[in-house]
């Protein structure tokens, strides 16, 4: 990159953050006019690039837990399965880093299953699916069993662990291809297409049934490792006529002031351990997080706690944790006391853990509480033959936040096992396949390949960081109020009709960017938009405009859909009107 | 500035499998190539994955970072 | 320049060796900073590893019948240096590839056996000269020990140690080339100048090209020197005249 542009987006930079904290006042006019002279002088040929094709019965896209889980079911049931993920198996997406898996033990010790139940729909507001958190509780013990049986509690670093029980299983990995496609036929899904993010390679994969396991998605933010899910999964489901729910709620997550993007420096005490697992535990953590404080005393004052000690606000009586299945003592279980981490001397050198920045997880919602509408407890979408687990499903487990420990890891391991069973099950009884139609096959390859054959354009790192500026700020993202939503969903909308068409690439890497920027774009429209519908505040969502819970009007989901015109449309699904069995 | 220097690397093109965000390359000498540090999310996977512990990475993101309040 | 021979202390002459062979390369390493940001165990185990291959030119040196230097120490001091740093760089040096993966014990990522297996099976030029330079080294540092029980003349031995010596400078010095962490332009010229300079001394031994007798005094006399007892200057006098017989059928 030549140092000219560099400075540009400096320059915008400089612009953008200073719009954030003078609260949106101006655009930086200037580089908005230099970036759009950018021409595009792509290093590799976007003509030159192959195609290539898979058949298969199940493909699950995603490397995650959900995903792994998905085509080891889907593989034991005899279907033959393809695994595709974005980046590694097991070291892409949020599963590298969680380290705490729930399970479920029928024991007089635990809380009994329908007060855990009941107390996680109490404790969010009945934005809990009942359904699905009963269904996490009756099958965690058998996924963490396992788990255990292949290794996984042996080693903080899961990819050898999934590598082995799906080499073991013949399932073919394809590593690195970003899916941008999702391919649909007469009402039923048959298949994806991506590209390969080390040569750019199209690839193309016809399957009888889809398992999403692509997690969630956020705006690239400063201080988790979740800049790589950019909620691919959900926006090209939403492209072809799947329904979205969830996205008016926020993870509220804090990071570290001095270094707000040192993720590894703020989880650093989970990082270095191994996985573990826990019992019941509900628990209240802050639900809007520090936001609402900094936002009523205008400023982070020096009495605010660390990053790490947010409010707890109740706690939920829970008995003692006693996990048969590690067979370890309940002391050394106790889900909030973290194993002994060994970084004095053989982890690289850390900070002191210091004032909290807001923001860190920008753009993702609590786990489970987004993703794709299911229409059963299998998760299936709306799309026949289109399954969903894990973060890209929008179960609502524990509803609108987390509330118990370890609970997102496990659902994601319960959902993509009975995910990718019934997709298999289905995949097997369909005597038919539909084959990618040679034109959609163009049209996909030219849409993948745009960024690179565009003359010039946008970068996407730029579009990127406008639209970080525009989102990511409290005022928008935490705090909300309708005039403000409104003002952000402008300048989205300006981003999506006047940038998104033209963003460039010259590598591959840079076209990866392009496609996730263009992900981000049309999910800050989803969020603004289901933030502006949701007019009371509950669990995550809090609207300065209507700082009351309504139970009369809200006790309801939004789901978004793509409208025949291609327009965004909202609708509302009672939270007694979800998913039956 | 994000991952800042890799020093004793071996080749083995094992962070290069897992950084999730894409930020290193094999370079025509063999050796990893930090190619766009931009992206990196100073997550350590890398780090963590390399047998030879070649890489340094630093606290600080190396282009300016947007957060909610500060 | 006076008449007075000058006066090693033998522990002096060794201080000033390992600056020299030691001191120089570490010392730009440490001006380059490699101090930053890995953790201690990291940043001393290389200091270790980089102090005991710079000491590898060294041992061409400190060979027991340098004539040159057994002016200044009497050759059995000398072969006890050689043995003494030669068991540390080969221990050392040997261990090094176990002691680099040490580290994964504590982080429960990829374990110490997995990293060091991943290490060994990366077929790329600077693993391939590290493994041979590794095996080379062992060889080397067995048949030193072992010397006594193996089937081989004492001349014969010593032409394999020089010139396993010389293949392990060659291999490792690939190895550190490619993939030392600390290897700089300037690291490399002074690296290479070394070993040049080893080379030529073995060399200039096996074709019995080192002089005999009435060696040349290369270092001025230090201005104030201790007078050694009577019976001292008698034997190093003994010792400088006396014609070592032994010493002249084992040259090559
Ligand atoms: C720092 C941190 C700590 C956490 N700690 C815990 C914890 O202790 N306990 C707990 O229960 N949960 C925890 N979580 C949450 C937990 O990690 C997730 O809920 C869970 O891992 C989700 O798994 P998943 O398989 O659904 O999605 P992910 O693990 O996010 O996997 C998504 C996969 O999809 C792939 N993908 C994405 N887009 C594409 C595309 N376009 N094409 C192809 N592939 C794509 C990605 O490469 C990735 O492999 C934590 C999360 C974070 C960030
Ligand atoms: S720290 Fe994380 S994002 Fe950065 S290069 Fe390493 S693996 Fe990639
Ligand atoms: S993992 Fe380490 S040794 Fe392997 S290629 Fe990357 S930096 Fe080099």
């Amino acid at each position: 990159m030549s140092s000219e542009i560099k400075s540009t987006r400096r320059q915008f930079l400089a612009g953008a953050i200073g719009m954030t904290a003078l609260g949106g006042l101006s655009f930086s006019g200037t580089a908005h006019a230099e970036a759009q002279a950018r021409e595009n002088h792509p290093h590799i040929d976007p003509d030159a690039l192959l195609t290539k094709e898979h058949v298969t019965d199940v493909l699950v896209i995603g490397g995650g837990m959900a995903g792994f889980f998905a085509a080891v079911k889907a593989s034991d049931q005899g279907a033959k399965v393809i695994l595709t993920a974005k980046g590694r198996l097991g070291a892409s997406g949020q599963t590298p880093w969680a380290r705490d898996i729930f399970a479920y033990y029928p024991t007089p010790e635990e809380m009994p299953l329908k007060d855990w139940i009941k107390a996680i729909n109490t404790a969010s507001h009945r934005t809990s699916n009942p359904k699905f958190t009963r269904q996490l509780a009756n099958h965690s013990l058998a996924r963490v069993n396992d788990l255990k049986k292949w290794g996984f509690f042996d080693s903080a670093l899961y990819s050898k662990c999934f590598h082995h029980q799906l080499k073991k299983r013949k399932v073919e990995i394809c590593e690195r291809i970003m899916i941008t496609h999702l391919i649909k036929e007469r009402g039923r899904v048959i298949g994806a297409g991506g590209f390969t993010l080390d040569d750019g390679t199209i690839h193309f994969f016809s399957a009888k049934t889809v398992v999403l396991a692509t997690g969630a998605g956020a705006f690239k933010p400063a201080g988790m490792p979740v800049c790589d899910l950019t909620s691919d999964g959900a926006m090209m489901a939403w492209r072809i006529g799947a329904r979205i729910t969830g996205k008016e709620w926020n993870d509220t997550t804090t990071g570290l002031l001095n270094a707000p993007a040192a993720t590894w420096q703020r989880w650093r005490k989970d990082l270095a351990r191994k996985p573990q697992v826990c019992g019941t535990d509900v628990e209240v953590t802050g639900e809007l997080g520090l936001n609402y404080e900094v936002w009523k005393e205008g400023a982070i004052l020096p009495g605010l706690p660390d990053a790490d000690k947010e409010h707890k606000v109740k706690h939920f009586p829970r008995g003692p944790a006693v996990h048969p299945a590690t067979g370890r003592d309940p002391a050394e279980t106790k889900p909030n006391q973290k194993p002994k981490v060994h970084h004095a001397v053989l982890s690289p050198p850390f900070f002191a853990q210091g004032p909290p920045s807001g923001g860190a997880g920008a753009g993702l919602a609590p786990h489970n509480s987004e993703g794709l509408a299911p229409v059963d407890l299998n998760g299936q979408s709306t799309i026949s033959g289109l399954y969903a687990a894990g973060d890209a499903l929008g179960s609502c487990v524990t509803g609108a936040m987390e509330l118990q420990q370890g609970a997102s890891l496990s659902a994601a391991a319960v959902q993509g096992a009975i995910a990718g069973t019934a997709a298999a099950r289905v995949a097997l009884r369909r005597k038919s396949r539909f084959a990618i139609p040679p034109d959609q096959k163009i049209t996909i390859s030219e849409e993948i390949l745009a960024p690179l054959k565009r003359g010039r354009g946008f970068s996407p790192r730029w579009v990127t960081q406008t639209l970080q500026g525009i989102v990511i700020p409290n005022f928008i993202l935490y705090i909300k109020k309708e005039r403000m939503l409104e003002a952000a969903l402008a300048y989205v909308e300006e981003l999506r009709d006047n940038h998104q068409p033209l963003l460039i690439a010259r590598n591959i890497h840079e076209l990866r960017l392009a496609h996730e920027t263009g992900n981000m774009i049309l999910n800050a429209e989803m969020k603004l938009r289901a933030s502006i519908l949701r007019r009371e505040s509950r669990c995550t969502h809090y609207r300065v405009d209507y700082p009351r819970i309504n139970e009369q009007d809200w006790d309801c989901w939004i789901n978004i859909f793509q409208t025949d015109d291609g327009t965004m449309g909202l609708e509302i699904q009672p939270f007694n009107e979800g998913p039956a069995t | 500035m994000a991952i800042k220097k890799i020093s004793g690397c071996i080749g083995c093109s094992e962070c290069v499998l897992s950084c999730p965000m894409d930020v290193l390359r094999i370079g025509d000498n063999g050796k990893a190539e930090i190619c766009w540090p931009e992206e990196c999310q100073i997550c350590h996977l890398c780090r963590m994955y390399c047998p030879v512990d070649a890489i340094t990475i630093d606290p600080e993101k190396s282009i300016p970072v947007i957060i909610s309040w500060g | 320049m006076s008449q007075t021979p000058p006066v090693f202390t033998t522990s002096g002459f060794f201080l000033r060796a390992i600056a020299v062979f030691a001191g120089f390369p570490v010392l730009f390493m440490l001006i380059k900073g490699v101090f930053s940001g890995r953790n201690a165990y990291l940043e001393i185990f290389s200091l270790i590893t980089v102090t005991a291959w710079c000491l590898v030119p060294g041992q061409f040196y400190w060979f027991p019948r340098n004539r040159f230097l057994s002016l200044h120490l009497r050759g059995c001091m000398l072969s006890k240096y050689h043995i003494v740093t030669g068991t540390l760089l080969v221990l050392l040096l040997c261990s090094h590839p176990f002691l680099l993966v040490v580290p994964k014990l504590f982080e429960y990522g990829i374990s110490p056996r997995e990293a060091f297996f991943t290490m060994i099976s990366t077929p790329t030029a600077g693993v391939l000269s590290g493994i041979i330079s590794w095996l080379l080294l062992a060889t080397l540092g067995i048949t030193a020990w072992f010397r006594n029980v193996l089937p081989l003349k004492y001349k014969a031995w010593r032409r394999m140690h020089g010139i396993l010596a010389f293949l392990v400078l060659i291999f490792g010095l690939h190895h550190v080339f490619v993939l030392g962490r600390h290897i700089t332009p300037f690291i490399t010229v002074i690296f290479t100048l070394f070993a040049l300079a080893a080379a030529v001394m073995m060399l200039r031994r096996w074709f019995d090209l080192i002089p005999h007798a009435k060696p040349v005094r290369l270092l001025p006399p230090p201005a104030v020197r201790l007078l050694p007892p009577p019976e001292n200057i008698d034997r190093l006098e003994k010792q400088e005249h006396r014609p070592e017989k032994e010493e002249v059928e084992n040259e090559l």
